[in-house]
């Protein structure tokens, strides 16, 4: 199966392209279950900080919103204010969504330091896994993406972000933001388009980088070889 | 006329190339997680299971907060709501002055200690609001203006602010903490 028959069987039935919890993983983990919290952290923690990241650009600042969306989850479930009801990964992108927009307005008044800090990637951990394998394109293409994805309108790359980086299905995210379904799918479509043209015209084609796609992420350090 | 390279079909995503692109761009990101990111996460989700505390760099994130509330930027922001409480304190005492038929700036029938006593009260009432509404709890700004505060009401008396306030341990013609 291809990446994009893979996504498009996804927004069809509103399951998300990631792993989910097994059922009775939640109630285990209110319970004191360790393995049910590894099992979450594994699952989520690497998603909750991608989304971060995606936003702030700043790896510090990004695992404290983790540290902080799953103390928060802890406290939820301790204190019985998570109602288990399927909607688990809606109500963790959630809380990490209001901590992102948090975080992302203390740091307007830094917007030109982001600015520059977008073109200026470093590189990946190298502890860190390569999820993007061998394909990974050239880190100038990325760089022209985020680029790009400072340039969208909020509601757009919130979208972008909850599909890509916190990998939630379409239906999950319209269950997020408490829009329809329709409207998400028009405004992922359009925000798409508008990095295409952003990379077009920057002088990349985004049809020619090819490569296996990431379609299969595991996202946590135990699928490190 | 057949089309020969039709199209891909309809994709959810809109964009295969782009979404797959955006999926790079997000595992990249994911990737930046400094090391041993998932190992703390788990050791803080112990101790706050455990303990029932705030993991403990929640703590430093909090601590790193307050630092940075106190660093210069910041109190320009707070000094701004404190400039117009200071003015809203100064016309609270002002109208005490003028609600006393005998009060002439000058006067030497003025009691001076019970307005002092007043005054103070006044500005304590003030800067502890302040200070509360602030969360910043730095009473050596909100002293000071304080003692600028008085400094201006002495001037409205026409007396030297030690006259005025004799008691007040503070030099209210310097403006600042002895």
């Amino acid at each position: 199966m291809t990446h994009a028959q893979a996504r498009a069987i996804d927004a069809g039935d509103g399951s998300a392209p990631h792993p989910t919890l097994q059922p009775g993983a939640i109630a285990a983990a209110a319970a004191g279950d360790d393995a049910a919290w590894d099992e979450i952290i594994r699952l989520y923690a690497r998603r909750v900080f991608a989304m971060a990241q995606s936003r702030l650009r700043d790896p510090e600042a990004a695992e404290e919103i983790t540290q902080s969306v799953f103390a928060t989850l802890v406290e939820a479930l301790r204190e019985g204010r998570y109602r288990e009801d399927g909607r688990f990964e809606a109500w963790l992108f959630r809380v990490t969504m209001n901590r992102v927009r948090d975080a992302a307005r203390g740091r307007v008044r830094q917007a030109m330091n982001t600015h520059a800090h977008a073109l200026n990637l470093g590189t990946p951990n190298a502890a860190g896994p390569d999820h993007a394998g061998a394909h990974r394109p050239a880190a100038d293409t990325l760089a022209a993406l985020r680029h790009a994805m400072e340039g969208l309108p909020p509601a757009d790359r919130e979208v972008l972000e909850l599909r890509h980086h916190g990998g939630l299905g379409f239906r999950q995210i319209a269950d997020l933001l408490k829009e329809p379904v329709g409207t998400l799918l028009a405004r992922h479509h359009r925000a798409l388009r508008k990095l295409r043209t952003a990379l077009e015209s920057a002088g990349i084609d985004p049809d020619t980088l090819g490569g296996a796609p990431a379609a299969s992420r595991d996202l946590s350090e135990e699928s490190k070889p | 006329m057949t089309d020969t390279n039709p199209s891909p079909p309809p994709h959810r995503d809109g964009d295969p190339a782009m979404a797959s692109l955006m999926d790079r761009l997000a595992a990249d990101d994911a990737a930046r997680a400094p090391e041993g990111f998932e190992a703390r996460l788990r050791r803080s989700v112990r101790d706050a299971q455990e303990a029932g505390a705030t993991p403990l760099r929640l703590v430093e994130h909090q601590a790193a907060a307050e630092r940075s509330q106190r660093a210069p930027g910041r109190r320009q922001r707070w000094l701004a709501p404190l400039a117009l409480a200071a003015m809203v304190a100064l016309t609270a005492a002002l109208s005490l002055l003028v609600a006393r038929p005998a009060a002439v700036p000058g006067d030497s029938a003025i009691n001076l200690t019970a307005l002092e006593a007043e005054l103070e009260a006044e500005l304590d009432g003030w800067t502890r609001s302040l200070d509360a509404w602030t969360g910043v709890g730095s009473e050596t700004e909100l002293d000071i203006l304080a003692v600028d505060t008085l400094a201006i009401e002495s001037d409205w008396l026409g007396v030297s602010a030690g006259d005025a306030f004799p008691s007040v341990s503070i030099d209210l013609e310097a403006g600042e903490s002895l």
